[in-house]
């Protein structure tokens, strides 16, 4: 049988039963049949109960009357089960302020199942039948479906508004309910002196709940983050630190690579005497070597300049241009060192230093000419100013630099969202009394 | 862009990865560099004439 395609009558009811509310005369439909246990009036919210003679009224639950968002008699398929909105309650938890709201969802077949709705937040809940810690009530984590369900509430409701039908009583309902949470799922253990069960709860998106029912009004505004709402369905912070390390291995690993075949090859590593021009306190250009400098893989490679220079407070630069005597092409780069050393309340500080490198990147394979142009200062005051350096250029050397870049570039989005995924929960259990995340 | 959020965090990591490539085979710094390109003779630099100076010192 497949619930609503029933074509045999008289075996499961395919209409509602019509019947009359006992108070206001409202004409009520049973869809539930024999199956309701008290049935709420939705003119004059009169909860009456089902016996055998009829319709006995009781109480009245109409201090907060309120249109539920899904109409009575709406139809939805959910996880390939086609309900009928039976009922709806308003609730409040006893000695607190906020409500939430629950649609009772019948299928002939599959009976009965729960749509609760809180800020904004969808659960759709199933009673279920393999699981059972008996009346065990003070377990703060519960094991289910491989996953652990921590303890987030326990309350006792208290009904503020009712319509349709129900099958327990709901005026003389007095159980006392403890939720688990472990996202996207929830497990919800009621229990009162005579009977108790376990409904399994699964977070429902808004946009879902809404197309499962055609709802035409606005939906309700989620506020916060909701119990078992998931942090990112196709997102999630344990996928972005999956990929991301994976990444960072396969990274390293390429460095290793790039470190095994780079040549660090020694172009030149000579040391040069600086001469003064005659009278103008500046320093004559150097002319350098012609320097063959070769490619890695692709045409280009990068070149290390080491320059050191015997300097004590004072400077020492050098601009280095190289000429490709082919292209023309000139590559100029001016490198300097400084050093400085004192006593200063009878303690040695220094500054700077001595020795200085640079790497040039993208140097195209050619053969080059080399100038340096030297400088220093002009006027030594206490000091000995530099009469030689030294440079020494190496050939297609490792850059760590661009490894830690790229390192932190991928590592930036697990960061974040594992950032994002830690305020994330904390919001989540902000609404809880049993939050790991509050101190002692 | 939700729907895609994976997709394109993929291809974020393949680019990093490939540009990282790319640098270590060519020889290219990320943050790049200092130095100065000219074409023959277009700059008072080339053949070894003065250039300004412009390393900042104390």
């Amino acid at each position: 049988m497949n619930g609503f395609e029933l074509t045999q009558k008289g075996k499961l009811p395919a209409l509602p039963l019509e019947v009359k509310c006992p108070d206001c005369k409202h004409p009520l439909q049973l869809y539930t049949y024999a199956q309701a246990k008290s049935v709420a009036c939705d003119r004059c919210a009169r909860v009456s109960d089902v016996q055998e003679n009829g319709l006995v009224p009781g109480k009245k639950v109409g201090r907060e009357k309120q249109e539920p968002l899904i109409p009575i008699g709406s139809e939805g398929r959910i996880k390939d089960i086609l309900y009928k909105v039976v009922g709806f309650v308003v609730y409040k938890e006893q000695n607190f302020k906020y409500r939430w709201r629950e649609y009772v969802l019948f299928n002939p077949v599959h009976g009965y199942s729960f749509l609760a709705e809180y800020d904004g937040h969808w659960t759709f809940f199933r009673f279920v039948s393999d699981f059972s810690k008996g009346a065990a009530k003070n377990t703060t984590s519960l094991y289910y479906l491989d996953r652990e369900f921590k303890l987030y509430n326990k309350y006792r409701s208290q009904v503020m508004y009712a319509r349709g039908e129900f099958s327990w009583q709901i005026t003389e309902d007095n159980s006392q309910f403890v939720e688990y949470v472990a996202p996207p799922y929830m497990l919800t253990h009621s229990f009162s002196k005579v009977d108790q069960s376990w409904m399994l709860g699964e977070h429902m998106e808004p946009e879902t709940v809404q197309e499962t029912f055609s709802i035409t009004s606005p939906m309700p505004y989620k506020i916060d983050v909701g119990a078992v709402e998931p942090f990112s369905d196709n997102f999630s912070y344990q996928y972005v630190t999956k990929v991301g390390g994976i990444a960072a291995i396969l990274l390293f690993l390429i460095q290793v690579l790039l470190f095994t075949f780079h040549q660090n090859k020694v172009l030149l590593d000579q040391t040069f005497t600086v001469t003064e021009e005659a009278g103008k306190g500046t320093l004559v250009p150097v002319p350098g070597p012609t320097l063959e400098i070769g490619s890695s893989f692709l045409g280009a490679t990068n070149l290390q300049v080491i320059l050191r220079a015997p300097v004590t407070n004072t400077w020492f630069a050098t601009g280095i241009s190289l000429l490709n005597v082919k292209t023309g092409r000139e590559y100029f780069v001016e490198v300097g060192v400084e050093f400085y050393a004192g006593f200063e309340d009878g303690e040695r500080w220094t500054e700077g230093s001595p020795g200085t490198d640079q790497i040039l990147s993208s140097i195209p394979h050619g053969t080059y000419q080399v100038y340096l142009q030297p400088s220093r200062e002009t006027m030594a005051y206490g000091t000995t100013l530099p009469e030689t350096f030294q440079l020494k250029l190496v050939q297609d050397v490792p850059i760590w630099s661009n490894f830690w870049i790229a390192l932190l570039l991928i590592g930036a989005v697990p960061l974040v969202q594992g950032w994002r995924h830690y305020t994330f929960e904390k919001s989540r259990w902000m609404n809880s009394d049993y939050s790991p995340y509050e101190s002692n | 862009m939700n729907k895609y959020i994976k997709q394109i965090f993929l291809g974020y990591i393949l680019l990093v990865l490939g540009y990282f490539s790319y640098a270590g085979l060519t020889g290219t710094r990320f943050l790049g560099d200092d130095k100065e390109e000219s074409e023959a003779g277009g700059s008072s630099g080339s053949s070894g004439g003065y250039r300004r100076h412009t390393f900042y010192h104390k």
